[in-house]
């Protein structure tokens, strides 16, 4: 590569991005379908010829890095097939696209006969054929039953539309707006090619080719520069999705995050297996999140191309959730589980970089799709309801959760209340925070909502509903947000609260939906928050009275003024009712904060934590001598051992396999007459000539999941994941003591 | 005929334009007073009435009209120091303003706080009622509880009160209902009323343009008060107007009550003088017009001899959805700040070192590069003889700034550092026009730019050959050219009712209601201007348009409906119909003609004509200019080579016809006009320079 200067290289970057942008804005004049044109489901962006991400417009993240697997595939599957003038279409997620709706259109760029650049436009299509309209089938237990699964195929061959392809996916679809869609995507394609033939005619191919490398290493260089400053070491993260709609439960996505130097290893082994449901993540859609999540925690500044890809390597093990074996079922999977496996990178960076790290996550499932026949027009309807989603912000290092996270991450809007209220047969009653929702922490989640809509005609409702029972996660010490809630006909006798799908559901004329949306994840301790900023939520209404004690330790005091209105105290006789609700207290309040009640409340709050165990700030490392020391302590403290173990003298051993630095670890222990009288721990070869008469073997890991309660012993030998070395009949006989101080252990805060 | 003044506050300089209404145009400028713009107001007044050889009161009581562009409303929102403000709106609707329809401005950065909230939610309150989409009531309003919301704000201290109520443009009862309450229960606190402030569709955008008028108007009104007195103290008593950011001119009790519609009243001014003086009178329908200052660079689009208006702002992070002249904004001006970051790409502005300490090079502490320093060290701009020699540049300085902040941190020398500034800062520039032209739909190429302001001239050459634009205008008052467009204004009053229907279904009636009810609406707006004594104002024309999309769309387009007032009748709709399928097609490369025609929201332009100063033409002097020659200097031009020994012009001397070529440089007194190679100036008969690029 010759040296090329840097002014010229920004001067080339911004240009193309620039054209990306150009792209987004053609996409949403001339879209028909209001997800492109209303809520910006889409995403443009410029790759090379050898397929590397080189621009991206300001749109939808999630598209990042699932588009390069369609360039890819396009490169592989035509080879030197690829002409001036070819548009390739590409949907399938085991071809080079991440799940059937989103269609991604792409157009080689050539100059003085090689390709140069690939400007690619990817769009959530209203429809794609299959069981069900609009592309999401929770009763899909394979791909087929989705939709029409296109691998890179040509629309337009050398300039020339390909009419029997075209009306072939013409009548595939149902939506009528399809070919304007698809005529607006192939516009935004369109435009880009005249501007980058502009560009490469003024300055000339071997000088944009050197751009384009100065423009990914330097990305690359910012990015490796910020990875060299978070600290080396193995990070491991976890995160659970309820369900995929077809019984399996609590699915599980592991990461372990290795920063080593200036780069990065993510590995998902140990992540659940594939299901049978419509939630597996195809690995493009799994590269998006895992990028989407990065980049949210690197400078912003830092240009999102290429670059960002070199310096992390990623391991999906084939089969799991994470890369799914065709013909698993995909298209739930740009919400979930792919926020799942970016919160699971998330958590793992936690550890690492706990001022940085973020989840980009909602817990939506899958929004609330009415239909029906539409008595303002006497037209059947399908009513995506756009407008119900907001929560889920969660607080950030110094920044409070604000606003609401609408589908997906804020590039898209919601519609507003009126304007459907116009169109379809409902009434929005009102679309509000609710108090203490948002996860307490030194930075509050944000709030979550509660939405309420009246039907106003007879019409059926689907829904798949998560985030029952993972709410938004709290950082570092932070509370999580509440949890979703969904009801429907609300208030009747027929009133059902959805836990996981509702199908076909009928609503008759005045039947009430009201759904509760999550709020976000706090940050750091809550009972480290500035009261003051306590005593603001409090007078907000984010947080009750009630809310600040019970979960900041914050006590705010309120003196009724003196008021002497004779009229509002006639109020006050008349309608006690209406004006203790929304917003209308009822006597007007100067309220405080009790700085030394508050203080003592807080002290106090802190010393319970300790003993029930539920203090991070203070948790000692696991295998530490403070951690050993500890363990001694509460056994011998415990009178429930000391009846169950009735004068047990024992020696055991654990063997800990696979520790964060890869070595095996033991942990001896010797009881005498019921007390837990030595305690070591070291590598094995230190085990020196002590004998045990019990060896448990396990991982790291399940010791940890054991110590925190997120499996039982039980469970833990069930699934094979603890092995025995000696007389398992003999000691079965103190299984109760043995358990009982496993539960002690659990109080013990310990950092892993 | 009297007086008339145009005066524009700008960030860094006042400008004042005033005629005697025969004789030709003068200009003064004073510094901005920024904590109380009134003050460097009275001054310029004072200074022409100096120039004019009378006593302010003399030239006041003689001057007929007053025109002000004022950066009150905008510096509001920018600052966050407007009133304290609550809002009244309907039982579940409380945070809609927070919520945003969930948008956020960036999603990749989670550590962005919120808006600074302009009405905290403890002074959102809402009320039990509710209208229908049919504008029915379905619940009424709980006067009780409208009483209790009343008092609430006011023993809370809020200032300013927005209601907005949930279809409450379609029946407005129940927000009148609130503000008669208000007004009994809290007389002091000023009442913005969604229905009029935006009487359309969509909840989250009329709450949010009712609150950033209720934020911004108590102290835009408070300001225009005290200027009005200030200016009656001296004798004054004709009309006072403010420029409003549509474009036109109303008067300024109206203008304090409505701040949301005045938040561009700056830079409107400059676009107006594009359209008026450029547009119409050169015959040039249609225009890029970019006005570069100190801090920021305004591009805006005319085109078929109309500025372009949107209803898509974001201000300050606050929607505002009343129309406003389409201004984009990038942060480059002179006193925009080059930097290297830690990847060492170079990157100019938005930080701008502004008027003080201002760039390195004007002496006054300033430390950091910008771009006025690499225009010095590439010779564009004379250290010796900036700002007509008003101002002494120190070299020095500039070349050190340069040297430590570019040059080093790159490896360059420091002339490719100063270069290297220049080429980014014009390629942010050209981006940023491809923004308001190709992002829009239009090609730069079929456009003529005007640059303005005391930095366009001296850069435009270089956006226009980028983008591939044949023609430069630059106006003979370019750095008063804001304040010199409000002279040309008319009164424009822009009003709007939302009408839901389809071209296969729609009632002429209910839509020549609506239209009556704007008309009606308009007339109250006028009490003032309909007893002026000044007979500057001409007959109101009143303009009909009509949003409308294709079924699933949701961005509107809108297209005329009937200009000449009145009824409409089926032939208005149907013309308006075609006309839609035909914007659509230009638009967005397609139509549906076969297809129904989704109607959104009915408009009404009032345009009531002023007049205008005379406009002064030119004899020809020939083409020579060689007695404007000065000398010479080496300027740096890239493709050149690099410094050339180039001719300096003295603008002043220059007269109408001379004909320049580049690379040469003209010296205007406040404005540097560079004509870069193969380029070629005149000026013509109406004072404008006119570059043609080859």
């Amino acid at each position: 590569m010759k040296e090329i200067d840097p002014i010229t290289a920004e001067v080339v970057r911004c240009g193309l991005v620039t054209i990306a942008n150009e792209m987004g804005d053609t996409m949403i004049r001339t879209a028909t379908t209001p997800t492109f044109s209303e809520s910006h489901d889409f995403s443009t962006a410029i790759f090379d010829g050898t397929g590397r991400i080189i621009a991206l417009a300001d749109a939808l993240p999630i598209h990042m890095g699932a588009s390069k697997f369609s360039v890819t595939a396009a490169l592989k599957d035509f080879g030197d097939d690829l002409h001036t003038g070819d548009l390739i279409v590409v949907n399938d997620p085991y071809h080079g696209g991440s799940h059937l709706p989103d269609w991604t259109m792409m157009t080689p760029i050539f100059f003085n006969g090689r390709i140069i650049f690939f400007p690619v436009t990817r769009a959530h299509q209203g429809d794609t054929g299959g069981a069900v309209p609009g592309g999401y089938n929770p009763e899909a237990t394979d791909i087929w039953q989705e939709g029409l699964r296109l691998p890179p195929i040509k629309i337009y061959d050398r300039g020339k539309p390909r009419n029997d392809i075209i009306n072939m996916l013409k009548i595939n679809n149902r939506e009528p707006t399809f070919l304007g869609d698809l005529k607006a995507m192939m516009g935004s394609v369109r435009v880009a090619e005249r501007r980058l033939l502009e560009m490469l005619k003024k300055y000339g191919a071997q000088t944009v080719l050197d751009c384009l490398d100065y423009i990914t290493q330097y990305t690359e260089r910012r990015f490796r520069a910020e990875i060299s400053q978070w600290p080396d070491g193995v990070y491991r993260g976890e995160a659970y999705l309820e369900h995929d709609c077809q019984g399996v439960r609590d699915i599980t996505i592991r990461a372990t995050v290795t920063v080593s130097g200036d780069s990065l290893k993510i590995d998902f082994t140990g992540s659940d297996p594939q299901t049978p449901g419509f939630i597996n993540s195809s690995v493009p859609n799994s590269y998006s999140y895992i990028f989407l999540t990065l980049s949210s925690m690197i400078d912003d500044s830092i240009p999102r191309n290429e670059g960002l890809l070199n310096p992390v390597e990623i391991i999906l093990p084939e089969g799991t959730v994470v890369n799914p074996r065709p013909p698993a079922p995909c298209t739930a999977c740009t919400l979930h589980a792919g926020g799942e496996i970016g919160e699971a990178v998330a958590f793992a960076l936690e550890k690492a970089i706990p001022k940085k790290a973020f989840v980009q996550n909602i817990k939506l499932g899958m929004p609330l799709v009415t239909y029906g026949t539409n008595p303002y027009t006497g037209e059947f309807y399908v009513d995506q309801n756009v407008t119900m989603a907001a929560g889920w912000c969660n607080a950030a290092h110094e920044t409070d959760g604000w606003g609401a996270m609408a589908p997906f991450f804020g590039a898209m809007t919601m519609a507003t209340g009126e304007l459907h209220d116009m169109y379809f047969p409902v009434q929005t009653l009102g679309r509000e925070y609710i108090t203490d929702s948002g996860g307490p922490g030194k930075w509050r989640g944000g709030c979550g909502a509660s939405l309420r809509l009246r039907a106003l005609s007879p019409m059926f409702l689907h829904t798949y509903v998560i985030g029952t029972k993972y709410p938004m996660r709290g950082f570092n010490g932070g509370t999580d947000g509440s949890l979703n809630k969904f009801v429907i006909r609300e208030g009747t006798s027929a009133e059902t609260r959805v836990t996981a799908t509702a199908f076909n559901e009928p609503l008759s004329s005045g039947h009430l939906v009201h759904a509760e949306l999550g709020g976000g994840g706090g940050w750091g301790d809550p009972l480290e928050r500035d009261p003051a900023a306590v005593l603001e939520d409090v007078l907000d209404e984010y947080v009750s009275i009630e809310g600040a004690r019970k979960r900041y330790g914050v006590m705010i005091v309120q003196r009724h003024s003196e008021f002497t209105g004779s009229v509002l105290d006639k109020l006050r006789e008349e309608s006690p009712d209406t004006m203790e609700s929304h917003g209308v207290a009822t006597t007007p309040k100067e309220m405080k904060v009790d700085e030394a009640a508050t203080q003592t409340l807080r002290e106090a709050m802190k010393k319970e934590r300790v003993t029930t165990g539920r203090d991070t700030s203070r948790a000692v490392k696991y295998l530490s001598s403070e951690w050993q020391n500890l363990c001694q302590e509460v056994v011998n403290a415990d009178a429930e051992f000391a009846r169950m173990a009735s004068e047990l003298s024992i020696e055991l051993n654990n063997v800990i396999e696979n520790c964060p630095d890869g070595k095996t670890r033991f942990l001896y222990w010797r009881f005498e007459k019921s007390k837990l009288v030595e305690t070591v721990s070291g590598l094995t070869e230190e085990l020196g000539d002590r004998k045990p008469f019990f060896t448990t073997i396990a991982t790291y890991e399940t010791f940890m999941r054991i110590n925190t309660a997120k499996t039982s012993v039980e469970s833990a030998i069930m699934e094979g994941l603890l092995r025995f070395e000696g007389d398992l009949v003999q000691m079965m006989k103190y299984a109760d003591a043995l358990n009982r101080f496993t539960e002690v252990r659990r109080a013990i805060p310990t950092k892993y | 005929m009297g007086y008339k003044i145009g005066i524009d506050v700008g960030g860094t300089f006042t400008d004042l334009v005033y005629t005697d209404g025969a004789d030709s145009i003068g200009v003064v400028k004073t510094p901005t007073t920024p904590e109380n713009q009134a003050i460097g107001v009275i001054a310029g007044i004072g200074k022409i009435a100096a120039r004019e050889g009378m006593t302010a009161r003399e030239l006041l009581i003689k001057t007929d009209l007053i025109i002000h562009g004022t950066t009150v409303a905008t510096n509001t929102m920018l600052e966050f120091n407007g009133a304290k403000t609550g809002l009244i709106t309907t039982k579940g609707f409380r945070d809609d303003i927070e919520i945003r329809r969930g948008y956020k401005e960036n999603i990749f950065n989670p550590r962005l706080p919120g808006p600074v909230p302009i009405a905290r939610r403890r002074h959102r309150l809402t009320v039990n009622e509710r209208i229908d989409r049919e504008g029915k009531v379905l619940v009424p309003l709980d006067e009780a509880e409208a009483v209790q919301a009343a008092r609430k704000l006011k023993e809370a201290g809020v200032e300013s009160i927005g209601v907005c109520l949930f279809f409450g443009f379609l029946n407005s009862a129940h927000e009148k209902k609130m503000a008669e309450i208000i007004r009994r229960e809290y007389p002091e606190a000023h009442v913005s009323l969604s229905h009029e402030v935006l009487p359309q569709i969509r909840e989250f955008e009329r709450v949010s343009t009712t609150l950033v008028n209720a934020y911004t108007s108590p102290k835009l009104k408070r300001y225009l008060e005290s200027l009005e007195r200030e200016l009656k103290g001296f004798g004054f008593e004709r009309e006072f107007f403010v420029m409003l950011s549509n474009g036109g001119i109303m008067n300024a009790a109206y203008a304090g009550d409505f701040s949301v519609y005045s938040l561009f009243s700056g830079p409107a001014g400059g676009v107006v003088a594009c359209s008026q003086l450029i547009g119409d009178l050169c015959n040039e329908p249609n225009l890029i017009t970019v006005d570069m200052g100190g801090t920021s660079y305004d591009i805006s689009l005319i085109r078929n001899g109309k500025p372009t208006v949107t209803t898509n702002y974001w201000v300050s992070r606050y929607r505002v959805a009343a129309p406003m002249l389409d201004i984009h904004t990038i942060g480059a001006g002179g006193g925009s700040i080059a930097w290297v970051d830690a990847g060492g790409a170079l990157h100019v502005g938005p930080q701008s070192a502004g008027a003080v300490p201002g760039p390195a090079c004007y002496g006054k502490g300033g430390r950091e590069p910008t771009v006025t320093d690499a225009n010095v060290l590439l010779g564009f701009l004379d250290p010796d003889n900036f700002l007509g020699g008003e101002m002494k540049l120190d070299r020095n300085a500039a070349e050190n700034a340069i040297n430590e902040k570019v040059a080093r941190p790159l490896g360059l020398d420091l002339v490719q550092a100063a270069s290297g500034v220049f080429r980014i800062v014009n390629n942010s520039m050209a981006n940023g026009i491809r923004v308001v032209s190709v992002q829009r739909g239009y090609d730069p190429r079929d456009f003529v730019l005007v640059a303005f302001g005391g930095n366009g001239a001296l850069h435009a050459g270089m956006q226009a050959r980028e983008l591939g634009i044949r023609k430069v205008i630059v106006p003979g008052i370019a750095t008063a050219f804001s304040a010199r467009g409000l002279l040309s204004s008319n009164i424009v009053i822009d009003k709007m009712r939302t009408y839901i229907g389809r071209s296969s279904d729609y009632s002429l009636d209910k839509m020549n209601f609506l239209l009556s009810e704007m008309r009606k609406e308009i007339e109250n707006n006028l009490p003032a201007a309909r007893r002026t004594r000044s007979g500057f104002m001409g007959k109101a024309l009143n303009n009909y348009f009509v949003d409308m999309h294709y079924k699933g769309e949701t961005h509107e387009i809108t297209v005329p409906l009937k200009s000449s007032g009145g009824d409409v009748a089926a032939e208005d709709i149907a013309r308006a119909v075609q006309a839609f399928h035909s914007a659509h097609e230009s638009l967005h490369t397609f139509s549906n003609p076969d297809e129904p025609v989704y109607f959104m929201n009915l408009r009404l332009e009032a345009i009531i004509q002023t007049s205008k100063p005379p406009v002064q033409k030119l004899e020809s002097s020939g083409g020579d200019a060689s007695a404007a020659l000065r000398g010479e200097r080496s300027v740096y031009f890239e493709d050149a080579g690099g410094f050339v020994k180039t001719p300096i012009y003295d603008g002043a001397s220059i007269r109408c016809g001379n004909v320049v070529r580049g690379p040469c440089v003209i010296e205007e007194p406040a404005t540097t006009i560079v004509v870069y190679p193969s380029q070629i100036a005149h000026l013509t008969e109406f004072d404008n320079y006119e570059i043609t690029i080859r």
